[in-house]
């Protein structure tokens, strides 16, 4: 038996025993009671992002107990219109007439959106069944598919629906909302847990684009990647690499400027941050399932150092994608980490190609513990690539990406010198 | 609807509780195995009784009753990829030990010291809930790669990648464990 074959058994000797663990009584009516006590919700992860915009969710008991449970939204709808872009158009989807059927009440404006009128009608129905007064006093009803136009939804039913009871004309809060859902067709009625998709939102007559309800208490750390293209709504949105279209909500004081060569996009002070067709990450969060992105973070538009990289490695054919932002010491610029294959790679970037060279001299070609007046010690075995803007430190051991690296950016400039073992990479 | 006898989505529209729990039942010691070895056996329950409720949810939405096992299979691994990145959310991922001046500083006062005894242990902690969840479906749950594949929904080729190195990162923790 060779030492690897010897290494392979322990590891999956260990591994095995790692499974070792008795199975606990109890587990399957634990979770049974669970499941059952409720009917199956939205994605309580995907809920908790649209926090911001939810001032209070306040639950009523419905007739129907758990599955008629309504939770009441008090939303608040405004625009946030980007400067120096033109008024958003009017959504043709926003018709907000009357429909002769199917009927609510004899007041209320029914939208059915993209369902079917007999559909919408058992929806509707399904809802008044715990809710009559609610249906019987809202001014208008909008009932629409929760999956985005244009968009296709991997869900737990075929059919899913939003059902927003609105109370009173030109009032659009305290909405209420449901969720009406079946495997063919409208079968049962839950509860909506969550912000309402944008585009349920924008079907209820005379509601504006939504914004989030004041400043979140802290900017969401996530990032997503896409091209800035011109929008008649929204001024400048974000394609994303999905293909969606998606509105972002700008930090405050920013413009877009419809110059010679497109649309400009400035910070307060004036600067350009970025411009159409750009390739840019924005730092942020999503403002609820299916909504507009919050723009509290990094804007770094593309070649600044991680974008162009990612894009190299993924037409390298590897796994590729942006994990998270950290602090760059010890050197003066920012950090993005990638994750590739699962393991990460660290990009410093920096604003200017002088800052990124002065980092790159400072660090020992031979013993890159040795930064400048520093020791550090690093963990893993480092090597060092250096980009235009940017220096790329990568401790991992996957020859696939070493040879992307060598391949993108040259040659290491620095190797060595870490303590070995590997680095922590659980964000990957 | 055209259905087959003994699925568990017999009736989409309406799952029975006692389809799903009979069936899910008889891998209920797999997934408790397979959560063991991703998260540990503290939190082993109660990543699978969360994925447990996640699957009765997403039943009617299992397009092939067939699949279930690799479905409930990925869920629980979806489980513990949550569970591991919720604990342990960091925003950086390469651990800087520590900063010195040269002056006054003896290098190795920097340097952790390892526990000879726990490097394996210590090793596979740092590894990614990926690699974490490759591990435990090829060698907790002695699958296949290609089964693997299907649990994990990706190519075979990056069920191998991610194998080959998360072994190389616990090899490397036995080797030094060995010197």
């Amino acid at each position: 038996m060779t030492d690897t074959d010897r290494d392979l058994a322990v590891i999956a000797d260990y591994m095995r025993r790692r499974g070792a663990v008795p199975l606990p009584a109890g587990l399957m009516a634990a979770a049974r009671e669970r499941a059952l006590r409720q009917a199956p919700e939205r994605d309580t992860a995907r809920a908790s992002l649209a926090a911001f915009w939810i001032r209070g969710p306040v639950a009523i008991a419905g007739a129907l107990g758990a599955l008629a449970t309504v939770a009441v939204l008090l939303v608040v709808l405004s625009g946030l219109p980007l400067g120096g872009t033109d008024a958003p158009a009017a959504d043709p989807s926003l018709d907000g007439q009357p429909l002769s059927s199917p009927a609510a009440s004899t007041s209320s404006t029914v939208v059915c959106g993209r369902i079917e009128a007999d559909a919408c009608q058992t929806a509707i129905d399904l809802v008044r069944d715990g809710h009559p007064r609610e249906v019987a006093e809202a001014s208008a009803i909008v009932v629409d598919d929760t999956c985005p136009p244009d968009a296709t939804c991997d869900r737990e039913y075929a059919f899913e629906v939003a059902v927003v009871l609105v109370p009173a004309e030109d009032v659009l809060r305290d909405v209420v909302a449901l969720r009406v859902f079946g495997a063919a067709g409208p079968d049962q009625a839950g509860v909506w847990s969550g912000a309402l998709p944008q585009h349920v939102i924008r079907l209820i007559p005379g509601a504006q684009a939504p914004v989030p309800a004041g400043t979140p208490a802290a900017c969401p750390e996530a990032l997503i990647e896409g091209t800035l293209v011109a929008d008649e709504r929204w001024g400048m949105a974000l394609a994303g690499t999905d293909g969606l279209r998606r509105k972002v909500l700008w930090p405050h004081g920013y413009t877009a400027r419809r110059e010679a060569g497109g649309l400009v996009l400035y910070d307060v002070g004036g600067s350009v941050v970025a411009r159409e067709g750009d390739v840019v990450s924005i730092g942020g969060g999503e403002t609820g399932s299916d909504g507009p992105w919050l723009a509290c973070g990094d804007i770094t538009a593309m070649d600044s150092g991680h974008e162009s990289l990612l894009r190299g490695l993924r037409e390298a054919r590897l796994d590729a994608h942006v994990g998270s932002r950290f602090g760059a010491g010890p050197f003066p610029g920012s950090g993005v980490a990638l994750c590739v294959s699962g393991e990460s790679l660290q990009v410093y970037e920096f604003r200017t190609e002088a800052q990124a060279q002065a980092a790159v001299t400072s660090i020992d070609p031979d013993d890159p513990s040795h930064v400048g007046d520093s020791i550090i010690e690093w963990v893993g075995t480092p090597k060092f690539w250096q980009g235009d803007r940017s220096i790329v430190l990568y401790a991992g051991s996957d020859p696939d990406t070493e040879e992307a690296l060598d391949a993108l950016l040259g040659e290491p400039f620095a190797a060595g010198g870490g303590r070995g073992g590997f680095p922590e990479e659980r964000d990957c | 609807m055209t259905v087959e006898a003994g699925e568990v989505a017999r009736d989409r529209s309406r799952p029975v509780w006692s389809e799903f729990e009979a069936r899910a039942t008889a891998r209920l010691p797999e997934c408790h195995r397979l959560a063991a070895a991703i998260v540990g056996p503290d939190d082993a329950a109660d990543v699978v009784q969360d994925a447990l409720v996640d699957a009765w949810r997403a039943l009617a939405g299992l397009r092939d009753p067939n699949a279930f096992e690799p479905w409930l299979r990925s869920i629980v691994v979806n489980r513990c990829r949550n569970h591991l990145r919720g604990r342990d959310r960091r925003v950086r991922t390469i651990q800087l030990d520590a900063a010195a001046s040269i002056a006054g500083e003896d290098t190795g006062s920097v340097r952790l010291a390892a526990d000879q005894s726990d490097r394996l242990e210590r090793a596979f902690h740092r590894l990614s809930p990926d690699h974490r969840a490759v591990l435990a479906l090829r060698f907790t749950l002695d699958l296949p790669v290609r089964d693997v594949a299907l649990t994990l929904g990706v190519p075979e080729g990056t069920v191998k990648s991610r194998l080959n190195a998360a072994i190389t990162r616990l090899r490397s923790a036995l080797k030094e464990d060995s010197t």
